[in-house]
């Protein structure tokens, strides 16, 4: 009976722990958003306006593939919650709590079905299990998955909607869907865990070799991060030189041409 | 009395001769300089080579690239113990005989930046010493200071060169990307400054995260190629994309002028 009273009061400590970790992260996090939404400088600044690095039409594309990064990210961590994979947990708890307070913050917080899908976004095991260790409260878990599960729809209703707005092509859901596909064979195949599973399947796809590099959790992260971003930055690289020289050349031309309708309609 | 003299010159004596070194180094690196931008040599024209606009993007690279080594010159000689000394006692000499070379030399200002360029205490260790004189280690921390100055020159050439050709800033997004994953991987995955460098630059340019080449001199050569090889088929790719169009182009253009020809007649 004693030990019964220990366990919960024990658990009820780490849930308010959890709880008021979540609750700090979340105030911090938004009071910095509202700064940089409404600090002129920085909406005025060059280098922090995305339209300046990239074409239009690749950021585009870009906000596409975030709605079907955050869907794959939703369903990794969905994954890592029912089976246990003896490595990269603590990257899995840090990248959780990430994403829960990103998706907090960006919540719209009014009607009753907001406030419950605030608290449901809490991760208290990721919380607990990185404070404490393993505890009873992690079991709370299930709301949050249920409150993923509701995101993974809220996302691809996002994507579909941002597609069709913007009149999109679909190429990326061909591609994310290779991708998708051969990170769960390569998991079961290779029986390897799913950090190691995308790191593989990433360098495959972009030519670096279908192995695992790096050793370190982070280093496999970065490593992913870095070939993406060759990818994409190699494509932009090559498309805007394309069309610079096909300007500088067709500029030419019409010059040309202007000049002789303009000769013809002083002829006239 | 005798010993403090012995001191003195023991110190004063390399310190000279460092300089005398590195003026000799900067005056050929002139005159080969010199003759490299005066020479109407086609080999060395790189318009012959590549497209105008990839020259452009490549000299905002070099002003990035000239900005990353002097903040990992600072950052390796003052903050980090570095296991490999020659490597970077090197890199020190180059970076400021390039520095030193490229610098107008005109004025009294430029002419006491040389002055504080000269790695005294690099070339001292290469040349005269196994373990560096506390005076010339503390010269050495005025030279290393020194390249935050030139950090901040590098970045408004940079500025000054993007605005008045009118180029956009996408290049930033890359070096970001590269210089905080060089930074990122050393800790993380414990490597040194090359190997870094080396996984990084594998990595974005599709040749894994890894470490490929055994010896430094390898490793160096192994970043020349993957860059090289990712600038030269980005080019060839725009470069054949462009040839493509420009003959249709060419079609259609040639159609109009006849359109307005016949008009005339």
């Amino acid at each position: 009976m004693m030990s019964d009273i220990g366990v919960i009061s024990t658990s009820a400590i780490q849930f308010a722990v959890a709880f008021a970790v979540f609750a700090v992260l979340y105030f911090l996090v938004k009071f910095a958003k509202n700064r940089y939404k409404n600090s002129p400088r920085i909406k005025s600044s060059r280098f922090l306006n995305p339209l300046e690095y990239l074409p239009e039409e690749e950021l585009s594309t870009i906000r596409q593939v975030f709605y079907l990064i955050m869907i794959f990210l939703l369903v990794i961590f969905i994954l890592y919650s029912f089976i246990y994979w003896n490595m990269d947990v603590f990257y899995f708890i840090i990248l959780d709590v990430i994403v829960s307070v990103y998706l907090a913050v960006n919540l719209e917080i009014g009607s009753f079905k907001s406030k419950l899908l605030l608290f449901f976004l809490i991760p208290f095991g990721s919380i607990t299990t990185l404070l404490f260790g393993v505890s009873f409260v992690g079991l709370l878990d299930i709301f949050h998955l249920l409150a993923y599960l509701y995101y993974i729809w809220f996302y691809y209703r996002k994507f579909v909607e941002f597609t069709e707005n913007n009149g999109l092509g679909i190429t990326i859901i061909f591609l994310f869907l290779i991708i998708f596909v051969s990170f769960f064979i390569t998991m079961i195949v290779e029986g390897v865990p799913p950090l190691d599973s995308i790191n593989i399947v990433s360098n495959a796809f972009t030519s670096n070799g279908y192995t695992v590099l790096g050793d370190s959790g982070a280093g496999k992260l970065n490593a992913v991060f870095l070939v993406w971003s060759g990818f994409l930055l190699s494509g932009v690289g090559t498309a805007t030189l394309t069309v610079a020289i096909v300007m500088r050349r067709v500029n030419g031309k019409f010059d040309d041409i202007e000049e002789k309708l303009a000769r013809k309609n002083k002829k006239e | 009395m005798v010993n403090l003299m012995d001191a003195v010159i023991e110190t004063l004596v390399p310190l000279g001769c460092s300089a005398v070194v590195f003026l000799i180094l900067t005056a050929i690196g002139v005159f080969i300089s010199g003759r490299i931008k005066n020479s109407s040599h086609r080999l060395l024209n790189f318009e012959e080579y590549l497209p105008k606009e990839e020259i452009q993007t490549l000299k905002q690279v070099f002003y990035l690239i000239m900005m990353a080594c002097c903040f990992v010159n600072v950052i390796y000689s003052l903050l980090i113990d570095v296991s490999d000394v020659v490597f970077l006692v090197g890199f020190d000499i180059v970076l400021s005989l390039y520095i030193a070379v490229t610098l107008d030399k005109s004025s009294l200002k430029n002419k006491i930046l040389w002055l504080l360029l000269v790695p005294y205490a690099s070339l001292g260790y290469l040349f005269f010493f196994v373990e560096i004189p506390a005076v010339i280690m503390v010269i050495d921390i005025i030279h290393i200071i020194i390249f935050i100055y030139f950090i901040k020159m590098y970045f408004d050439k940079f500025m000054e060169y993007t605005q008045s050709n009118g180029l956009g800033v996408t290049i930033i997004l890359l070096f970001t990307i590269v210089f905080a994953s060089f930074l990122f991987t050393q800790v993380v995955e414990d490597k040194n400054l090359i190997d870094s460098l080396v996984m990084v630059s594998n990595a974005f340019t599709s040749n894994g995260y890894a470490v490929l080449g055994n010896s430094t001199g390898g490793k160096i050569n192994s970043l020349f190629l993957v860059w090289g090889g990712y600038v030269i088929s980005g080019a060839g790719t725009a470069t054949l994309t462009a040839a493509i169009l420009m003959k249709h182009f060419n079609r259609r253009f040639r159609e109009l002028e006849k359109l307005i020809d016949e008009g005339d007649e």
